[in-house]
C-alpha cells in the first residue's frame, strides 16, 4: 500500500453528515496514544531531565562524569556486548524451534512451549541461585560429577556459572522464549499459496523455507531479537547475582547506594539510548512493509512440512531446551523445598513441609498470589489493548510522526526495573499527582508494569499488522465499516493468535517482575516476587521457603494450562 | 477465545486492578504505619508481642523490605512532603542519615541511656534507639573447612589455602557490610589491613554477594567455604541443622547496630514511643534474640552466643556514621577499581 493509499484512509473522502459525527474511532486511538504518552514519557521527563540539569541550569557536567568513570563506561560496554550475545543467539536459535513448532510435525511441540513460557515466568534470582548449586565452579553438583568422571585434581571447576558464559546461559532460555513468542504466531499466519507457488516452479522444501518463509517472517525475527536485546539491557536480577558490571546494576547502585540521582539518570538515558539504537535498525531493516505481508483476501491454513528424521534432531534440541531452562533448576528447586537442613541432602530425617504449611495457613501469600495474578491479568490485557489500537496507528494510517509512537513504547523496556521504579514513584509524588495517593498500591504497580511492557503489545501487534494486507481492512471501510468496527471486525481476528501471545508473554513476564515492583510495593499489595523475597532474605529467610512458594507458583501456572486446554477441547468437541 | 472473549477478559482484568485497596495515604491517622529492614514476620512479631505484654491492642500496616530500597521509597515520599511512616526499624546509621538530610525524627523522652550497653550509649535524649545487634562473624561450612582450619581473624582469610573459598557482601548493592569496610580501612592500622586488605583480599578471588541472604546461601551450599556474616543470618541455619559455624574475628567485631525512630511528622507517635521504649524492657529484647536473632543491647544483659563465646568477651566495633556519609563515593570507587 501506498502512502498515497494510506492517506486517503487517513482522511477519508467522505463528506456530509459523517463529518459532522462525533468520531469515536479518532478519540479511541488518540486516547490509546495518550495512554502509551503517559506511562512511558511522562515518568521519564523528570528523570531525563536531572541527567542534564543542575540547580535548574542545563549543564553535561553528568555526563562528563560518565564518560570520565572507567567503571560505568565498563558497565556500558558489558551491556551492549551481552545483550547483543543474548539478543543474536536467541533469535538464531529460536528460529528452528519456532518452524519446529508452527509448521511441521516435530514431536513435543507443547512441551517445548510449556517450556519456554515458563522460563519466562520463572524468577530470575532463584533460578540463579539454583543454578549456583549445580554449576558454582567449587561446589556445584555437575561440576563436582565432571571432576569425578574426568579425573580432574582441581578443586575448581571445569565450569563456573560466575562467568560471561554463566550470565548468557541463564539469560538465553528467557530470550529463546520471547523469540518464539514473536514468530511462532508470525509462521502460523503465513499463506500457503506462497510457499505452494515456490515449490511449482520447482524449488526444494529447504529453498523454499529459506527463500520464501524465512524472509516473510523476518519482522517477526527481528522483533524477537529487538526484544530480547532489550530486556537484556535492563535485566537485573541474574547479572546482580552473578556480580557481573552491567549498566542495570550500576543504576541500582547509582540510586540506592551512592544516592546520586544525576549520575543514574545518565546512565538510564545511556540504557534508553542502547535500546532505541536496535529499534532503529528494526524499523530501518522492515520498512518496506508490503514485502511482508503474507494475508491477502484468501484462507489460509498453514502447511505442514514433514521432516523425516530430522523431526527428531528438532526435538532433540526441544528437549535440551526443556532440560537447561526447566528440569535443572526446578529438579534442585522442589527437591530442596523439601529439605529441612540443604547441606544435609536427601534423607528421610530430613524431609519436611514446614515450608509449603507455612505458605498455605498464611494469609500474606494468598494475598500475594492473588495481587500477581491480578497484575498479570490486568497488565497482559492493557498491553494487548493499548498495543493493539497503537500498532494499527503505525501500520494502517498516515498519522504523521507515527514511527516514533514505536520508539516510545520501548524508552522503559530498556530501563532497569529500579530505575523506571524511581521514576514512576517520582511521577507520582509529583503534583498534580500526589493527591490521588497512588503510591503502594496495586494501580501504580501496574501501571509501571504496563509502562515498562508495552513494547511488547506495540511490537507484537505490529508484527501480526504487517503481515496482513490493508486490502481486506480497505475493503471493510469501503463498505462502510468505522475504524474501531474494522480494528473489530477485520484485523483482531485475523491477528487473535497474536493478540494472545501478547497477553500470555506479557502474564508471564510481570509475575516474577521484582526490581520495579520492591520500590512501589506498599503495605497489603505484595506480590509473588516481593513475598518470594521475603521467604528468602534477612535473619529468618531461607533458601527453602522461596523455593517452595516458587514450586507452587509453578503448579498453580501448569494447573491453569491444563484448564485453560480443557476448556478449549471441549469447545472445540461441542 | 473469540476477540469478544478477550474484550471481556481486558475488561474484567482492568476492573480488578482499579479495584486495588485504597491508597495507604488516605488512612493518615489510622493504622500505625511501620517501615522496616527486618523481615515482615519478624516485624510483625514484634508488634504482636508488644501488644500481648502491654495489653494495648492497635492495627498496624507493616512495610518489610530491604533497606535501601525502602529508603529509596521513604526519601521521595519525604521530598514530597507525603509520608505517613509511623516508626521507623533499620540499622542506624541509615536512621541518623535520613535524619539529618530530612530532620525526622522525634526526640524520644521516654527512652533512658541508662538502659543499654556503654558502648551503645548516647548523651541526653535520643532520636534513634538502638535495640539490637548484628554481629560480624567468619561463617564457615563444616563439611568444607575443619575445625583445624577454621579462620579466625580477617587476616587468616588472605592464607592461600583460602583460595576461591571467602565470600563477603559487595558494598555496592549492601549498605550493613559498610560495617566491615570501615573496620577493616579506617579503623585497622598496618599491615595488612587499610585497602591493601582487600587488594590481598582479591588474589584470593572472593566472590562478592548482593547481600547476606546470598551469602548465607553460598556457605551452606558449599560453594563458598567462608563467609564474612551477620549473627542473624546464621542463627537460623543452624537451628536447622545446616553444616555451618562461625568463630568471631580477633581483630575485634564489626557489629551493625539496629534501631527505631520515630518520625515526629507520623501518625501515632506516642504509641510508636512507647514501643521503641518497651524494645528496651525485658520482654522486648526478649524479642530481640528469639525473635529477631540479634544480639541484645540491654546493659544487664548477660547474653552468651550459640558457639558458646560471651558477648561480654567480644571487642564491639561500631562504625562511624560519619565516615559511611563521608567516604561513600571514595568506598565506592575504590572497590570499583578493585573488581577491575
Amino acid at each position: 500500500m501506498t502512502d498515497a493509499t494510506r492517506a486517503s484512509l487517513a482522511v477519508p473522502g467522505r463528506r456530509g453528515p459523517r463529518k459532522a459525527r462525533f468520531n469515536v474511532s479518532a478519540v479511541v486511538l488518540v486516547l490509546a496514544v495518550a495512554v502509551l504518552a503517559l506511562v512511558t514519557v511522562v515518568p521519564l521527563v523528570p528523570m531525563t531531565l536531572r541527567a542534564f540539569t543542575n540547580d535548574g541550569s542545563l549543564t553535561l557536567e553528568h555526563v562528563s562524569a560518565f564518560l570520565a568513570d572507567p567503571h560505568l563506561m565498563r558497565s556500558a560496554f558489558n551491556t551492549v556486548g551481552y545483550s547483543l550475545a543474548i539478543g543474536v543467539a536467541s533469535a538464531l536459535l529460536a528460529m528452528p524451534l519456532a518452524f519446529g513448532i508452527a509448521r511441521t510435525d516435530m514431536p513435543l511441540k507443547k512441551l517445548l512451549t510449556v517450556s519456554a513460557l515458563i522460563s519466562v515466568f520463572s524468577p530470575g534470582f532463584l533460578i540463579t541461585i539454583a543454578y549456583i548449586d549445580l554449576l558454582g565452579p567449587n561446589n556445584g553438583s555437575i561440576n563436582v560429577l565432571l571432576r569425578g568422571l574426568l579425573g580432574l585434581e582441581t578443586t575448581f571447576g571445569p565450569l563456573d556459572i560466575y562467568s560471561g558464559l554463566g550470565l548468557v546461559l541463564l539469560t538465553l532460555p528467557g530470550g529463546i522464549a520471547l523469540c518464539l513468542f514473536q514468530i511462532v504466531p508470525a509462521l502460523g499466519k503465513i499463506d500457503p499459496g506462497l510457499e505452494a507457488a515456490s515449490r511449482i516452479a520447482g524449488a526444494s522444501a529447504w529453498q523454499t523455507v529459506r527463500r520464501v518463509t524465512l524472509p516473510l517472517v523476518r519482522p517477526a525475527i527481528l522483533s524477537g531479537f529487538v526484544l530480547a536485546f532489550t530486556l537484556s539491557v535492563g535485566s537485573y536480577g541474574i547479572p546482580q547475582m552473578l556480580g557481573m558490571n552491567v549498566l542495570s546494576v550500576t543504576i541500582r547502585e547509582t540510586l540506592l547506594i551512592s544516592f546520586n540521582l544525576a549520575l543514574a539518570a545518565v546512565l538510564a538515558a545511556v540504557s534508553i539510548v542502547i535500546g532505541l539504537v536496535a529499534v532503529a535498525g528494526y524499523q530501518y531493516t522492515t520498512r518496506l512493509q508490503s514485502r511482508f505481508e503474507v494475508v491477502a483476501g484468501r484462507g489460509s491454513a498453514g502447511a505442514s512440512y514433514t521432516l523425516g528424521p530430522w523431526r527428531y534432531v528438532l526435538a532433540g534440541a526441544g528437549v535440551v531446551y526443556f532440560v537447561l531452562a526447566i528440569l535443572l533448576p526446578y529438579a534442585v528447586l522442589i527437591v530442596s523445598s523439601f529439605l529441612e537442613a540443604t547441606s544435609r541432602g536427601l534423607t528421610a530425617d530430613n524431609l519436611t513441609l514446614e515450608f509449603y504449611t507455612n505458605l498455605v495457613t498464611d494469609p500474606y501469600y494468598r494475598t500475594a498470589i492473588f495481587n500477581s495474578m491480578t497484575l498479570a491479568v490486568g497488565t497482559g490485557a492493557t498491553c494487548a489493548v493499548v498495543g493493539i489500537l497503537v500498532g494499527y496507528i503505525i501500520a494502517r494510517t498516515a498519522m504523521p510522526g507515527r514511527s516514533l509512537l514505536d520508539y516510545m513504547a520501548f524508552l522503559p523496556l530498556a530501563l532497569s526495573g529500579t530505575a523506571f521504579g524511581i521514576a514512576v514513584l517520582l511521577t507520582a509524588f509529583s503534583s498534580p499527582l500526589r493527591w490521588m495517593g497512588l503510591s503502594g498500591t496495586l494501580f501504580i504497580i501496574g501501571f509501571a508494569y504496563v509502562g515498562h511492557y508495552i513494547a511488547f503489545g506495540v511490537r507484537g501487534s505490529q508484527v501480526a499488522f504487517s503481515q496482513v494486507s490493508a486490502q481486506l481492512s480497505e475493503a471493510a471501510r469501503i463498505a462502510g465499516a468505522n475504524r474501531l468496527q474494522t480494528i473489530g471486525h477485520i484485523e483482531v481476528p485475523i491477528v487473535r493468535n497474536a493478540i494472545l501471545s501478547i497477553v500470555f508473554l506479557v502474564g508471564a513476564l510481570v509475575f516474577p517482575e521484582l526490581s520495579m515492583t520492591i520500590i512501589l510495593t506498599g503495605s497489603g499489595t505484595q506480590t509473588v516476587s516481593t513475598a518470594l523475597l521475603e521467604l528468602w532474605r534477612g535473619g529468618g529467610g531461607s533458601i527453602q521457603a522461596a523455593y517452595a512458594m516458587s514450586s507452587l507458583m509453578l503448579v498453580i501456572v501448569l494447573a491453569l494450562m491444563v484448564i485453560g486446554n480443557l476448556i478449549r477441547s471441549a469447545r472445540t468437541v461441542r | 477465545m473469540s476477540p469478544r472473549n478477550v474484550a471481556l477478559l481486558g475488561a474484567i482484568a482492568v476492573a480488578l486492578t482499579l479495584s486495588a485497596p485504597p491508597p495507604s495515604l488516605s488512612q493518615s491517622g489510622e493504622p500505625l504505619s511501620v517501615l522496616s529492614g527486618l523481615d515482615r514476620e519478624n516485624t510483625e512479631e514484634l508488634l504482636q508481642a508488644y501488644q500481648a505484654s502491654t495489653g494495648e491492642t492497635f492495627e498496624y500496616e507493616v512495610q518489610a523490605g530491604p533497606t535501601e530500597d525502602l529508603i529509596a521509597h521513604l526519601r521521595i515520599e519525604l521530598a514530597s512532603g507525603s509520608s505517613d511512616v509511623g516508626l521507623l526499624i533499620m540499622a542506624i546509621p541509615q536512621l541518623q542519615l535520613l535524619d539529618s538530610q530530612f530532620d525526622l525524627f522525634e526526640p524520644l523522652e521516654s527512652v533512658s541511656p541508662d538502659a543499654i550497653l556503654d558502648t551503645l550509649s548516647f548523651d541526653g535524649i535520643a532520636e534513634t534507639v538502638p535495640f539490637g545487634l548484628a554481629v560480624y562473624t567468619l561463617m564457615y561450612n563444616t563439611d568444607k573447612i575443619a575445625e583445624g582450619d577454621k579462620p579466625t581473624s580477617f587476616a587468616d582469610l588472605l592464607d592461600e589455602k583460602f583460595d576461591n573459598q571467602v565470600g563477603l557482601a559487595s558494598p555496592m548493592t549492601s549498605a550493613n557490610v559498610w560495617n566491615v569496610f570501615w573496620f577493616l580501612t579506617e579503623e585497622m592500622e598496618g599491615e595488612p589491613y587499610g585497602w591493601p586488605f582487600f587488594e590481598a583480599l582479591q588474589e584470593r578471588q572472593p566472590t562478592y554477594t548482593s547481600g547476606h541472604g546470598a551469602l548465607r546461601d553460598l556457605v551452606i551450599s558449599g560453594e563458598r567455604g567462608i563467609g564474612i556474616q551477620t549473627t542473624d543470618n546464621i542463627a537460623a541455619p543452624m537451628d536447622r541443622g545446616e553444616s555451618v559455624s562461625y568463630s568471631f574475628p580477633s581483630e575485634g567485631v564489626p557489629t551493625s547496630v539496629w534501631g527505631a525512630g520515630v518520625p515526629a511528622a507520623g501518625d501515632n507517635a506516642e504509641l510508636a514511643e512507647r514501643i521503641v521504649a518497651w524494645l528496651l524492657s525485658d520482654d522486648g529484647q526478649d524479642w530481640v534474640v528469639n525473635g529477631a536473632n540479634l544480639v541484645p543491647v540491654s546493659a544487664g544483659s548477660d547474653y552468651t552466643f550459640k558457639e558458646g563465646t560471651r558477648l561480654a568477651d567480644l571487642e564491639l566495633k561500631l562504625t562511624d556514621v560519619d565516615y559511611v556519609e563521608r567516604e561513600r563515593a571514595n568506598v565506592i570507587r575504590q572497590f570499583q577499581a578493585l573488581s577491575r
